[in-house]
């Protein structure tokens, strides 16, 4: 468990559905992780861009979303160098296996435990 | 057509299991939860037994009102499967959650157990409360 609260690893979770949002918070929170939340793919390049020094450590990602969907989304950020290093598991219906820019997949439904492990992998 | 007689002993269990939410009885909770508890929301998102005592033991998930209203239930063996609709009221949350919900239960041993949850979100005007 993760102590304290500055030191806390972040977890950028971009999804247009509210529950969603809240209930991967919650579940992430358990495990001493600070979450910023997107509601698609542009909001989540903006908080990216504002983040001074410490980034997320892992970024889940939704793919069907209105404004900015998650392929663009990823073609965006893999086109910025500065963003090398930050893994983005795709959390998504639409997809089983990982689209290029991606490290991992997850197919929702999905186990709150697997999100939880996935996670925990990258971070 | 009669009413099955285990009826009352489902309608009961409902409510065991909605007070030990609202109280967030994790010693109850543990005994009403069938240890292969699943349970699904609109979420997106599925659980089991383990992280939601956690969600509960942890306080991400406090109940300020919580009303569970029974409106069917049929049965298959020891199986039975309720429907009905919910109330809340979170401890940090403006909004009033409304939902309807299935459980299923599973008795064991003679004793009945939530086996599984089905829960989805519907606005919060859409349920009257029980007395209206």
């Amino acid at each position: 468990m993760r102590e304290r609260v500055s030191e806390r690893a972040v977890v950028l979770v971009v999804d247009d559905d509210p529950d969603l949002l809240e209930v991967t918070e919650a579940l992430l929170d358990l495990r001493g992780f600070a979450v910023l939340r997107a509601r698609n793919g542009a909001e989540a390049l903006d908080i990216l861009s504002s983040l001074s020094s410490k980034m997320p450590c892992v970024v889940l990602l939704d793919l069907m979303m209105p404004v900015m969907n998650g392929w663009d989304f990823l073609r965006r950020l893999r086109g910025n160098s500065s963003y090398d290093q930050l893994r983005v598991v795709v959390l998504s219906a639409v997809a089983d296996d990982p689209p290029e820019g991606a490290v991992s997949a997850l197919v929702k439904p999905v186990d709150a435990q697997k999100l939880l492990d996935t996670v925990e992998q990258y971070c | 057509m009669r009413t099955d007689p285990r009826r009352s002993d489902i309608e009961l269990m409902e409510q065991r299991e909605a007070a030990a939410m609202l109280a967030a009885d994790i010693t109850a909770l543990d005994a009403i939860w069938d240890d292969q508890l699943l349970a699904y929301s609109t979420a997106n998102v599925y659980a089991r037994k383990p992280i939601l005592l956690e969600i509960i033991r942890n306080g991400r998930l406090r109940l300020r009102s919580h009303q569970r209203r029974t409106i069917e239930v049929t049965f298959e063996g020891p199986i039975a499967i309720a429907i009905g609709n919910e109330r809340s009221d979170m401890i940090g949350v403006a909004e009033r959650l409304a939902c309807s919900y299935m459980n299923v239960w599973v008795q064991r041993s003679g004793e009945w157990k939530l086996l599984a949850r089905y829960v989805g979100r519907l606005p919060a005007d859409t349920i009257p409360p029980p007395s209206a």
